[in-house]
């Protein structure tokens, strides 16, 4: 029994029981509906980033988000003109006052004692100095460089710095802080900015900078908008030549969320109004209606379906899915146009289709199908997405769709049509070639944008505030991290100190923020604790707290002025823990290099410039070496290129082989099966030359809106060379005609949204489309006339 | 050094900003030592300064010599018993000392911790009332002549600071002394003798260590 006398059967098996048909039909909506909703819904951009070679960029990225300054909010207040230091730290008290809880939890930089942590490194002194520096401790104790040293002391004891000076030189007279006090510089090198008054100032004093840290998600547009209208308000109170900018995350949430909404409006405006231009012109009976139904069944079935196989979903997938998705109403117009012009059953006229549209959906499902090969999990599920809302509307389209419309007639402009041949067919496949030659030309210049940052939407003003940010207080963006891991404290310790050392001796020149200088491994601590129990022999202890002494009483200090150095010489340190850090007011810092990870093991940040060198530097097997990973986002971008690369010819190929191996099966003739894939392959050259010609690079959503031009492409060249075969006898012309403008003013009007991936699609479609269309309706029909 | 400097800018009086009243205070009388502050183009004076320190078996007197001109130019030196001091004009400055026998030019930018000092200096030459209400609490002593009594508001200036006692002229025009008096019992005060106001002061007194 062939699937045409199927077709006519299953319709005329429902014909007395439609009702039972559309309510089961309803509650495998409702059905697939539920499962999604059980399902873990994910918002963030991770779904669309590669996994690497086993899942290692997966890792980087999960890594990186735990570890990075992302939700952390910076607001940068400077000054319109000459403003003074005096006027940006009352405006920035000002502004702190009016940021509260739980939109901004201010961070206090004050929290940073800089008497406790001298006094930490003081205290610690015999667990930090080295080999090296014992030798300058050496140095500092012989006579001469003791009596140097305490009329340096007296001179800043009468000095307008002396009163804060003075607990620290009575606990080190003798100035080891000079040396300890270089351990604090790796800590700058995260910015070359200074604290003064409490507050951060920038190098040129001209910036302040507010840190916070919010509770509210990066995914939470309402709560974004809610913290930049706080925001905004109090920026307002600030006086005129003061001027105050945010940079956050939740900027951009807000940004895309508003943009996104506003070009749905203007599109789903302008797309109703050319619907229901194309409504009027070709259908104008309430039949066609359950045309419209089609998407709405696809896109419930594609959530069911990838509820049913995948534990999380990306929001992201469903958002673009339910564009891509919108083809699955060519099917239903193929049926429809087939009811409407047939004088026969309903169950006649889709037997009459029913073949090539099972083909054109099995070449839209091997073109989606290619995106399974894609290194990007949430492409895997856009292909699993597309291919169950086909499936969908392949099956609503030809067993419920001619129930709904079985009364369809065509309306009498759809009749005139195609009633002149083609004209001119040299010129005109003269012009197609041409094209088609300029098009490979431009196209193959095209180039691909890696930066996933370049698909949301960034207004410019936003932009400004972030290159204004970058250079007042350094971009952020061009570090690099290693993360020196080990499953206990002292392999994490032991693993940042040998990188901390290997980067010092081979980059002496760049700005390394590591915690190594402030907390060397266990090990090192005892070596160097045991180097200054050495130099601190009683002969030793004794010559020098003599030489201090009698120099002291000569300058008339009292007797006690250095009791608390005698002290601490008689007292040994346990070894420094993270922990420490707290107790000396750097927890602070200590967050910032240790971060809690839910990797279980310790994980320590360094900190570094992202520079070719570094990345050279790093290669798998000093990593390997040295016990530490490097993640960069100049690695990043290289690794996205190449799986967006590699995406690209496994989808054109993939997609390119299984449609003409379908076509050929369809045809069973090499030159219909190629005439076929025509329109297709116009869609895609054309793609190419214009983003070329446009300097335009692909991103991740031209890509993804590839498969929909092949497969819709293709959908036209087999509907029209079936003509040629006769094997339906039908309107072709005209369906395909309506098929591609509705498909063109559904989602062609994408191109007037501001929304980069929005706008994307619309090009691609719109571009696409609109050049596999003109190839079916003008291109084709010269070819396949003469070879009929 | 320049770490810890600046590390230890954070130990100024400067943490928190202040409700901008004067309950305790006679508004009044602010308001005429600010009136009479804003007269003053420049002041020179010398000055004595008693440190009188635990950890110093007699009581440390230094003399030395200080210039002020609006808007911005500064000359602090102790001439007794060492030479040592800064000066800084149009936010670029010279630091010495005849110990190091170094003279060391930084600029405001710079040197974050001499932007301080110097603020401070010229926040009392000047009477900055605003500045000085947003870090200190100020209590009237006494009237005339004017006797202040400030204490530190910020947490970290707590930890050294307990309170200072400022004393004007019996014209209220400038300063009379200044007490610095620390948590431990110890205190600085600086007697300042003779203050010449709006004289011409040469250019070279804010520009040349000699």
């Amino acid at each position: 029994m062939s699937h045409n006398s199927i077709t006519q059967q299953v319709y005329n098996y429902l014909k007395d029981k439609r009702g039972r048909a559309y309510l089961l039909t309803l509650a495998f909506l409702l059905l697939c509906l539920g499962a999604f909703f059980t399902a873990t819904i994910r918002a963030d951009i991770k779904t669309m980033l590669p996994e690497g070679e086993d899942g290692a960029l997966s890792r980087d990225f999960a890594m990186l988000s735990e570890s990075s300054l992302a939700n952390n909010v910076f607001i940068t207040v400077h000054g319109k003109g000459n403003a003074s230091r005096q006027e940006l730290i009352d405006s920035a008290n000002q502004l702190s006052s009016q940021l509260s809880a739980p939109h901004f939890n201010m961070i206090d930089p004050t929290s940073v004692n800089p008497l406790k942590v001298m006094n930490f490194l003081l205290d610690n002194a015999p667990n930090l100095l080295n080999e090296n520096d014992m030798a300058r401790v050496a140095e500092r104790t012989q006579p001469d460089a003791v009596k140097t040293q305490l009329d340096a002391d007296f001179r800043q004891l009468t000095s307008p710095k002396g009163m804060v000076m003075k607990s620290l030189i009575r606990r080190d007279p003798l100035g080891f802080r000079a040396l300890l006090a270089p351990r604090l510089k790796t800590l700058n090198a995260l910015s070359e900015a200074t604290i003064e008054n409490g507050h951060v100032f920038s190098k040129d004093g001209t910036a302040i900078l507010l840190t916070a840290k919010s509770d509210i998600p990066l995914t939470d547009a309402d709560g974004a908008g809610q913290l930049l209208a706080i925001f905004n308000k109090a920026a307002d109170t600030l006086p005129p030549n003061i001027e105050a900018e945010i940079i956050s995350g939740h900027i951009h949430t807000v940004a895309n969320a508003s943009t996104i909404k506003s070009d749905l409006l203007t599109i789903s405006l302008v797309a109703l109004v050319a619907l229901g231009l194309l409504f009027v012109l070709f259908f104008r009976s309430s039949q066609a209606l359950g045309v419209f139904l089609v998407p709405a069944v696809a896109m419930c079935s594609a959530m069911g379906g990838l509820a049913l196989f995948s534990e999380t979903i990306s929001a992201i997938v469903i958002g673009f899915g339910a564009v891509l998705i919108g083809i699955s109403i060519d099917f239903a117009m193929h049926v429809y146009f087939a009811i409407a012009r047939h004088n026969g059953s309903p169950g006649d006229a889709t037997r009459a289709v029913s073949r090539p549209i099972l083909f054109c959906g099995l070449t839209s499902c091997a073109a989606f199908g290619a995106l399974f090969l894609s290194g990007i999990p949430g492409i895997r599920q856009l292909a699993l997405f597309s291919i169950c809302g086909l499936t969908a509307s392949v099956l609503f389209s030809l067993v419920i769709l001619p129930h709904l419309c079985r009364y369809a007639k065509v309306v009498h402009s759809q009749k005139s049509n195609n009633k002149s041949g083609p004209r001119r067919p040299r010129l005109t496949l003269g012009i197609w070639a041409v094209v088609m030659i300029v098009c490979i030309w431009f196209g193959s210049a095209v180039s691909i944008d890696p930066d996933l940052r370049n698909i949301g939407y960034v207004p410019e003003s936003v932009q400004k505030t972030e290159q204004r940010f970058a250079d007042i207080w350094g971009n952020m963006r061009n570090r690099a991290v290693i993360f020196a891991q080990g499953e206990n404290l002292e392999t994490a310790l032991a693993n940042n100190e040998r990188v901390n050392d290997a980067l010092t001796a081979n980059f002496p020149d760049i700005a390394i923020a590591s915690l190594a200088p402030l907390i060397p491994s266990f090990k090192t601590q005892s070596d160097n604790s045991e180097r200054w129990k050495a130099f601190w022999s009683p002969e030793t202890h004794t010559s020098i707290i003599d030489a201090i002494n009698t120099n002291a009483q000569s300058l008339g200090f009292s007797s006690k002025a250095f009791l608390p150095f005698e002290n601490a010489l008689n007292s040994a340190p346990a070894p420094i823990t993270p922990g420490a850090l707290d107790s000396a007011s750097l927890g602070l810092i200590k967050d910032m290099f240790l971060p809690d990870t839910t990797s279980g093991e310790t994980t320590m940040l360094t900190f570094l410039p992202d520079s070719a060198e570094v990345r050279a530097f790093f290669s798998p097997d000093k990593e390997e070496e040295l016990g530490v990973h490097l993640i960069s986002n100049a690695r990043f971008k290289a690794a996205l290129e190449t799986a967006m690369n590699s995406d690209i010819k496994h989808f054109i190929v993939v997609s390119g082989l299984a449609v003409i191996f379908l076509a050929f099966v369809f045809f069973r003739d090499i030159r219909r099966a190629c005439l076929a894939l025509l329109p297709a392959a116009t869609g895609i050259v054309v793609i190419f030359g214009v983003l070329g010609a446009t300097h335009t690079d692909l991103n991740l959503f031209h890509i993804t809106a590839l498969p929909l031009v092949i497969g819709l492409g293709a959908d036209y060249g087999i509907f029209l060379v079936s003509r040629e075969t006769q094997i339906f006898e039908l309107s072709t012309m005209a369906a395909v005609k309506v098929s591609g403008l509705t498909t063109l003013a559904g989602f062609g009007v994408l191109i007037l949204a501001r929304h980069p991936s929005l706008h994307s699609l619309g090009i691609t479609v719109l571009v696409g489309i609109g050049a596999a269309l003109i190839c079916a309706l003008y291109i084709m029909p010269h070819l396949l006339r003469r070879t009929s | 050094m320049r770490i810890l400097t600046a590390i230890f800018l954070l130990a100024f009086p400067c943490m928190v900003w202040a409700a901008q009243s004067a309950t305790e205070t006679d508004k009044e009388l602010l308001l005429l030592l600010q009136s009479e502050a804003e007269k003053i183009q420049s002041i020179s004076s010398e000055f004595t300064q008693e440190k009188h320190l635990a950890m110093f078996d007699e009581i440390l007197i230094s003399t030395g010599y200080f210039a002020f001109k609006k808007p911005a130019s500064l000359r602090w030196e102790y001439t007794v018993p060492f030479k040592a001091g800064f000066l800084l004009k149009d936010g670029e400055g010279t630091e010495w000392d005849d110990a190091s026998d170094t003279q060391k030019a930084f600029t405001l930018q710079s040197n974050p911790a001499m932007s301080m000092v110097a603020k401070q200096i010229m926040a009392w030459t000047t009477f900055d009332i605003q500045w000085l209400q947003s870090r200190y609490e100020i209590k009237q002593i006494s009237t005339s002549p004017a006797v202040l009594e400030l204490i530190p508001r910020g947490e970290i200036a707590k930890e050294f600071l307990a309170h200072l006692i400022v004393r004007f002229g019996p014209d209220n025009a400038s300063l009379s002394s200044l007490e610095l008096h620390e948590i431990d019992g110890d205190f600085t005060r600086i007697v300042f003798t003779a203050p010449r106001i709006n004289t011409a002061l040469p250019n070279e007194t804010f520009t040349s260590v000699q």
